[in-house]
């Protein structure tokens, strides 16, 4: 997954100069800056049903939810790290920097912050006046059905062959690649992008 | 089994979540008995679990995996959880009620997570689950907090919405719908009745020219007697032959009026029926509840008031009685050539399965190919919709380029869709055209066939070519009424819904009494979707006449509490009272007229000053709307407008500054002299001058009654009988501006921070 379109900045790059600008506050700036959390500066690990976070500066542990900041776009980058009470206490530019142990826990984190399940193939779609039934078949081979209200909102391109799709309960899925969907599918869907 | 802690809620027998009355579908049936089945086996396998007060399944656990599992309060308040791994073996977590300060739903993306939150302050996640089963874990959630807050029997129970699966939502009932919409016509039976009649009619005239016809064929054009007689004795053949003429052009006339007429009734009666569904529906949009209105788009409500209205109406004015009329000559055609020849009907209905299903396939895709030209076509007005009305920022930022090729991509789009449309019906339509015309042909063979033996005229085989005309148009037409009913349908439901809403007027009580002032929040809590409360168990009172200082930070719940009192929502639990009468009693009209309000944002009517002014108070006399108006520095303003307080404002009119506007907010609400006056950041659009004389004109208008006021300047509620700080959705603090500086806490440091800033600049 890539963050196309998306433009970050270098968190190593050094902090621009707006001092004596006389327009702002250069401390308040520096306050103001995203903290990116690294390897150097943290570590995480599973405490059981949520994710704890070690401040290797400080010592001081403790428990913090992740939250995608670009949960259509990427699942690995841009992740900014909560207290419980979603006060942000640091970014992560991208999760593969970090160590195994770190990146599994992450990586559950994610999981169950982030629910997205995969449809493989269209079984039906049934067209009443916009409001559609979908029944299809999940990664896994579970079979699922849904509904969605305005279709054509709900169906996010997230790129060319990538689909996100929001049901009307807000129950979220994805189409990994309509290209590789079997040809009943991709015809059933076709009539929706 | 329905018990008392199905899954849905506490205290009430569990109803499966379907459409009103609808029977449960297979599928729910299972998952009832499946969730049943596992409440049973928990409750044996915990002999020491109470009676649960709420229950509920969720489907995903810890560890983000799909699972079947349980969460349960018992009566005692202890908290259960139980996720199946494998048949018959479950993972069991028990939380012991006196831990326990409150749980709450969490949302993320595609998943919400139930936690519970001890009297530590510790946070334990108990599940996960998919939004759609939100609805079975929510009143487990409430019913959690509410007996750990020791409320148990003060909560209120709530009606289950009714038919909110997703399947709930998406179906219709047809039967039923069409029975209301049945209703809706009855008050213009009369109406109905002459255009039935009027299609029996029709139906006759419509028989009657090919039948002339034949008489004229076979009479006298192809009559060799009637040739001879023609030219021996002209009168005898003339006067018949001309009778015969003029009788074809009689009924031709008479078609015409009858049909004029029938029109005339048609449009009358599908007129009236769809302004009384639009003023209903209109009705009952106002007097709903905030929160139902905003459970709808603004979109969502203006295409049912007019689109879905409108559909009604071509079902009564067009649908219905050509429905009746296809029918009708149907039946007529077919029983007239019955009588004639059984071999004839044959030849009629032999083409009709497969004409039938060729139309209706034809018309299905041709209505997605239309779905997919609207959609593009609505994808590039909204476009330029964007484009338009962001017209400033599109310059300011220099973007036209982009919004150019933006604006061309869409249209180019929009042409793709409708070029490939076109062309498909272009292709097919004039197959369409000779598969449905195939019978005549069929038709053709069989009566020349007759002719040339001698069984039949050749006015006759006229006059039945023309019914075998008359009888394709209905087929087609009724080949399409499935589709055609079911888009009438669908938005009869839209109609119907909202419709049966109830409305705020009948969630309201009947007291009507002049307000003294007194306020009192017990136990409150609220919050705009039932899993994130906003308000927490406040407590408060306010005195008749006192002016209270609401403070806290941005998005504490200060513009969320002055709701309540303006009763633009319902509490979740608890009551407010004013007078001692819970707010919920009050009639609605008595209540709002003695509220006035200054909110942050004015919303003004599109009309003159002095309309915009005297909307607060019609019946105000021009010396009183004065008055305010000087009161609140309108008249500074309005005395500079060439057209003074004749000045349009609004859309297309003169714009009004955001300091204008909150002047003349103020001045409605000086203009309506309420009992309870709410001030929502009344003058954050003022600079320093103006704010000190409106606050002045405040001052006036705060003496006597009680007062709300949330000032994000602090300074401006030194003065107020007491300052209530709301933290975390709860008071942290209450008292006057001097004892809450005394005290150091929250107000303090807010004040502080903003002298700071306030040197800063």
């Amino acid at each position: 997954m890539s963050l196309e379109g998306i433009q970050t900045d270098n968190a190593n790059a050094a902090a621009p100069e707006y001092g004596g600008s006389g327009l702002f506050d250069r401390e308040a700036l520096m306050a103001t800056r995203v903290r990116y959390l690294t390897p150097e500066n943290s570590a995480f690990s599973d405490g059981g049903g949520c994710l704890m976070l070690r401040d290797r500066e400080t010592g001081e542990e403790k428990r913090v939810i992740l939250h995608l900041l670009f949960p259509y776009n990427t699942k690995t980058e841009l992740v900014s790290v909560l207290s419980p009470d979603k006060e942000e206490v640091g970014m992560i530019r991208d999760i593969g920097v970090f160590p195994e142990e770190s990146l599994a826990a992450i990586e559950k984190e994610i999981g169950r912050r982030h629910f997205v399940r995969r449809i493989t193939q269209i079984l039906k779609i049934k067209d009443k006046n916009g409001i559609t039934a979908w029944r299809v078949v999940l990664e896994g081979g579970e079979e699922a059905e849904f509904v969605l209200k305005d279709t054509y909102g709900s169906i996010f391109k997230a790129s060319d062959t990538r689909l996100l799709i929001t049901d009307v309960d807000g129950n979220r899925f994805e189409i990994e690649d309509v290209e590789k969907l079997n040809k009943a599918g991709k015809r059933k869907i076709e009539l929706y992008l | 089994m329905p018990g008392p802690a199905g899954p849905g809620g506490p205290g009430r027998p569990f109803k499966p979540d379907v459409g009103k009355k609808g029977k449960p579908n297979k599928a729910e049936l299972k998952r009832i008995r499946e969730f049943e089945a596992r409440l049973e086996a928990l409750k044996k396998s915990l002999p020491e679990l109470k009676e649960p007060a709420a229950s509920g399944a969720f489907d995903v656990d810890l560890e983000g995996r799909t699972c079947k599992g349980l969460l349960v309060c018992a009566s005692d308040g202890t908290v259960i959880t139980s996720v199946e791994r494998s048949e018959g073996e479950n993972e069991v977590r028990t939380f012991p009620a006196e831990n326990i300060e409150s749980a709450e739903l969490k949302k993320d993306f595609g998943i919400l997570t139930a936690e519970l939150v001890l009297k530590t302050g510790e946070v334990i996640a108990l599940c996960h689950l998919t939004p759609g089963m939100s609805q079975e874990i929510i009143p487990v959630i409430k019913s959690i907090s509410d007996v750990a807050a020791g409320n148990a029997d003060r909560r209120k129970e709530m009606p289950p919405e009714a038919g909110m699966t997703a399947q709930g939502r998406g179906r219709l009932e047809k039967r039923k719908v069409l029975k209301k919409m049945l209703g809706l016509a009855t008050p213009h039976w009369k109406g109905i009745a002459f255009v039935a009649f009027t299609a029996f009619v029709i139906l006759g005239v419509n028989m009657l020219p090919p039948y002339i016809n034949k008489v004229l064929v076979d009479d006298f054009v192809k009559n060799e007697t009637a040739s001879g007689l023609a030219l021996s004795e002209p009168a005898k053949v003339f006067v018949p032959f001309a009778l015969t003429i003029l009788a074809l052009i009689g009924v031709k006339i008479g078609a015409v009026l009858i049909n004029f007429l029938k029109s005339y009734v048609t449009m009358r009666v599908g007129l009236s029926t769809v302004v009384d569904i639009r003023k209903k529906l209109f009705a009952k949009v106002q007097s709903l509840s905030m929160k139902k209105v905003e459970q709808r788009t603004t979109g969502e409500l203006m295409i049912t008031v007019s689109s879905d209205a409108g559909q009604l109406q071509g079902f009564v004015n067009g649908f219905l009685p050509n429905l009746i009329q296809q029918i009708l000559t149907l039946i007529a055609v077919s029983a007239v050539t019955a009588i004639y020849d059984w071999r004839l009907l044959v030849i009629f209905i032999l083409p009709m399965p497969v004409t039938v299903v060729a139309v209706a396939a034809f018309h299905k895709k041709a209505r997605r190919l239309m779905g997919r030209q609207r959609e593009a076509s609505s994808k590039t007005s909204s476009a330029l919709h964007d484009i338009l009305s962001g017209i400033r920022v599109v310059k300011a930022y220099g973007t036209e380029e982009r919004e150019h090729r933006r604006f061309s991509s869409a249209a180019a789009e929009e042409r793709d869709v409708s070029v490939k449309t076109e062309i498909w019906l272009a292709k097919l339509s004039p197959f369409i055209g000779i598969g449905l015309s195939a019978g005549t042909y069929f038709l053709l063979y069989f009566t020349g066939n007759m002719i040339l033996g001698g069984h039949m005229t050749v006015g006759e085989a006229a006059m039945f070519s023309t019914y075998a005309g008359m009888i394709y148009g209905p087929l087609g037409f009724l080949a399409n009424v499935p589709s055609r009913l079911l888009r009438v349908l669908t938005s009869a439901n839209r109609v119907f819904e909202l419709l049966d809403e109830r409305t705020d007027e009948e969630e309201s009580g009947g007291v009507v009494k002049k307000i003294e002032g007194n306020i009192r929040f017990e136990n409150v809590s609220f919050g705009y979707d039932e899993t994130s409360p906003v308000l927490k168990n406040i407590d408060l009172e306010m005195k008749p006449g006192e002016m209270i200082g609401l403070v806290g930070r941005s998005g504490v719940g200060k513009s969320t509490l002055i709701n309540l009192v303006m009763r633009l929502y319902e509490v979740s639990s608890g009551r407010i009272l004013i007078d001692g009468v819970n707010i919920l009693d009050y009639d609605r009209e008595c209540l709002r007229s003695q509220l006035g309000a200054v909110l942050q944002e004015t919303v003004l009517i599109s009309g003159s000053l002095y309309e915009n002014l005297v909307y607060a108070r019609p019946g105000a006399t021009v010396e009183e709307v004065m008055n305010c108006s000087k009161l609140s520095g309108v008249h500074d303003f309005a005395v500079k407008l060439p057209d003074g307080y004749n000045t349009k404002i609004g859309e297309k009119g003169y714009t009004l500054s955001g300091g204008e506007r909150q002047r003349v907010a103020i001045a409605r609400a000086i203009l309506r002299n309420p009992r309870i006056l709410i001030l929502d950041e009344a003058t954050s659009s003022l600079d320093t001058e103006m704010e000190k004389q409106v606050q002045n004109a405040i001052s006036a208008l705060i003496k006597d009654r009680t007062t709300i006021a949330i000032a994000h300047r602090l300074s401006t509620l030194r003065n107020a009988s007491k300052i209530v700080v709301l933290d975390g959705g709860r008071v942290s603090e209450i008292g006057t501006h001097k004892e809450l500086m005394d005290k150091k806490g929250l107000y303090y440091e807010l004040v502080i921070a903003q002298r700071q800033t306030a040197k800063r600049h």
